[in-house]
């Protein structure tokens, strides 16, 4: 698969051009919607914390998933949008007491500030190089934050307060898994209606032939530019709701390991798919547990060596997902069936 | 800390990230991949050297076995990365092969936090101080000096005289043709991978002994392939002259300013040659791809 070919790049026939707007998910997302609501009834409390982190993680992803599989730029800077989305946040709600909804919207206009900002900087700079730039920022953005955060908390980082709607208190996990699943849902069709517009398919022909998006008279600079104002924006609000939802802004929780973290999720849930990218988002979540158990199976001590391990198997996933491993072995076990 | 002093450090910083910046020039100009591994595998390099180094006598023959150890380590991750990313990978594009080097930062940071925990240590080759006209300097600073020059020096000599070296450069210039003219071009880029391995191993070894080697230590991988950029990622003299750049930056930095912002010199350098000249210092004018 290369990049191009997960994407359908020419405009849809007319007789399927009714199929490509809102409602191309149809039954299928209703049917998840429905599921996904029925979800309190039968997972516990941990089960619960791990649905709404998911999701959170989902919703960010999904913005990455948009930058990498339609516009068809890396970015390595994913987690420090999140950071400055959750600082926003974080300062909003505790030096200046605004409320959740507000503040949430702060923080997304935030992350799209900063990323108009490096979408405006690194416009002359395509691939690789805006790779290394976004790269760059992460390691700017960590760095300017732990100042800020030892100079506002003392190191300690920000206790969000309990947020709360209309008097409606997020207090429990389900209740905040309505609340994410409705962000979710909203975000998830809005970037859907976005994606079936002409802006879209200019991120998608800057994509794959930015000389002829050139030629038809489409400034890559708004393509470049628009992209990354909407991703930047589902990436502050996400990394603003983790913020709330951990009830602690700290920027330890945003390292350069998450902004890979994110890329192995895009990559392994198919670039450009939003909803392969949720459940990618679980499978990464879920794969340190599913390593502790395996360990403890084999009576390895976890507490010692569990983040390691975690960090090797992050790896071995997004090398095997990138080479498509599962799709060659397959493809190689038919053959040898054959013969 | 005095002008001399000064100088003496800029070179050792500057010796480093030059190492690895070859190594980084090296992979990019055959491969078309940016491999952010090197960080990383000089610090792992950098922990088994130390632990090889620091355990046994500290004779000759075993700096040799020590040397020898990261020398085959680093020789077989090199063959993984070919085999990762010239073999399996060639057909999904250069741009794949760029994020494999990046899961592969991802696996050997694990792999550093499994064995070593986050040590911090320090390789020492030589005890003691020298004196040159008149000023003393530690005697491993002035070794790292000396040995890194010289491998700059070798290699740069080695692009341009040996019979390899022109193989590289004709893979690096046409793939195909140079495989019409029978030039092994997959044992070339194997031998790539090989090298810049070692070429990182050196400059992390080279850093534990001029300051320590850290599971943070990784971020020299950013200042070496900040100074290959800086070089215009096509010219191995342009990534020393980078590196040097970037070196001198970093030492103003931390001798004028706090020392904690040092490292973000070479973020700073490198957000004005995007914006202004992305096709860095040496200016060659052919397009990165794009993905």
């Amino acid at each position: 698969m290369t990049i191009s070919s997960t994407l359908r790049t020419d405009p849809p026939a007319p007789t399927a051009m009714w199929k490509t707007g809102w409602f191309s998910a149809g039954w299928k997302l209703i049917v998840l919607v429905a599921i996904a609501a029925c979800a309190p009834l039968v997972l516990g409390s941990f089960g619960m914390r791990v649905a709404n982190l998911g999701l959170i993680m989902g919703v960010s992803a999904m913005a990455l998933t948009v930058l990498l599989g339609h516009a068809g730029l890396l970015s390595l800077g994913h987690a420090a949008f999140m950071a400055i989305g959750a600082f926003t946040a974080g300062v909003l709600a505790t030096n200046y007491a605004v409320g959740f909804l507000p503040s949430l919207l702060a923080a997304g206009f935030a992350g799209a500030i900063v990323g108009v900002a490096v979408a405006l900087v690194t416009v002359r700079a395509y691939g690789l190089y805006l790779a290394i730039g976004t790269f760059a920022l992460q390691y700017v953005v960590e760095l300017l934050l732990t100042d800020v955060e030892v100079k506002l908390t003392y190191a300690v980082g920000m206790i969000m307060p309990i947020p709360s709607i209309f008097g409606f208190e997020l207090d429990s996990d389900t209740r905040w898994w309505f609340f994410n699943l409705t962000c979710a849902l909203i975000i998830y069709l809005g970037i859907r209606w976005i994606l079936s517009g002409h802006i879209a398919r200019a991120w998608i022909s800057s994509r794959d032939n930015p000389t002829v998006t050139t030629t038809l008279g489409i400034s890559l600079l708004r393509c470049r530019v628009s992209v990354f104002a909407l991703t930047s924006f589902v990436a502050g609000l996400a990394g603003a709701l983790h913020g709330y939802y951990g009830s602690i802004v700290q920027i330890t929780n945003y390292p350069l390991h998450l902004s890979i973290v994110y890329v192995t999720i895009v990559v392994l849930g198919g670039l450009g798919n939003m909803l392969g990218a949720v459940a990618a988002a679980y499978v990464i979540l879920l794969l340190p547990h599913m390593l502790e158990k395996l360990l403890a199976v084999f009576g390895v001590d976890v507490m010692s060596g569990g983040t390691a391990m975690e960090g090797i198997a992050l790896g071995t996933v997004l090398v095997l997902a990138l080479l498509k491993a599962p799709q060659q072995t397959i493809a190689r076990l038919r053959r040898l069936v054959n013969v | 800390m005095n002008w001399q002093s000064f100088i003496f450090s800029t070179l050792g910083t500057a010796g480093v990230y030059a190492t690895i910046a070859l190594g980084v020039v090296l992979v990019y100009r055959t491969n078309k991949v940016l491999p952010f591994h090197v960080g990383a595998l000089a610090m792992l390099s950098a922990y088994v050297m130390s632990d090889f180094w620091t355990a046994q006598t500290q004779t000759a023959s075993a700096l040799l076995m020590a040397l020898a150890t990261v020398a085959v380590l680093c020789a077989g991750f090199g063959y993984v990365m070919h085999l990762l990313v010239d073999r399996f990978g060639a057909r999904y594009g250069h741009f794949v092969g760029t994020v494999i080097t990046i899961a592969a930062t991802t696996f050997l940071g694990g792999v550093m936090s499994l064995f070593w925990q986050g040590d911090v240590r320090r390789i020492s080759f030589v005890e003691g101080n020298v004196t040159l006209f008149g000023t003393q300097y530690p005697a491993d600073g002035l070794l790292v000096i000396a040995v890194s020059a010289a491998i700059i020096v070798g290699v740069l000599l080695a692009m341009r005289v040996t019979s390899i070296g022109v193989q590289m450069q004709a893979v690096a210039a046409n793939a195909r043709l140079a495989q019409l003219r029978s030039i092994p071009v997959r044992t070339v880029l194997l031998i790539v991978w090989i090298g810049s391995s070692l070429l990182a191993a050196a400059g992390g070894i080279f850093m534990a002994t001029l300051s320590s080697v850290s599971l943070e230590g990784s971020a020299i991988g950013v200042s070496a392939i900040v100074a290959a950029v800086i070089g215009g990622l096509y010219s191995m003299p342009g990534a020393v002259i980078g590196a040097i750049l970037l070196a001198v930056g970093e030492s103003v930095v931390t001798q004028f300013a706090n020392p904690r912002y040092s490292q973000v010199v070479p973020i700073l350098m490198l957000v004005v040659l995007l914006a202004i000249r992305p096709s860095g210092l040496s200016g060659s004018a052919e397009r990165i791809g794009r993905v």
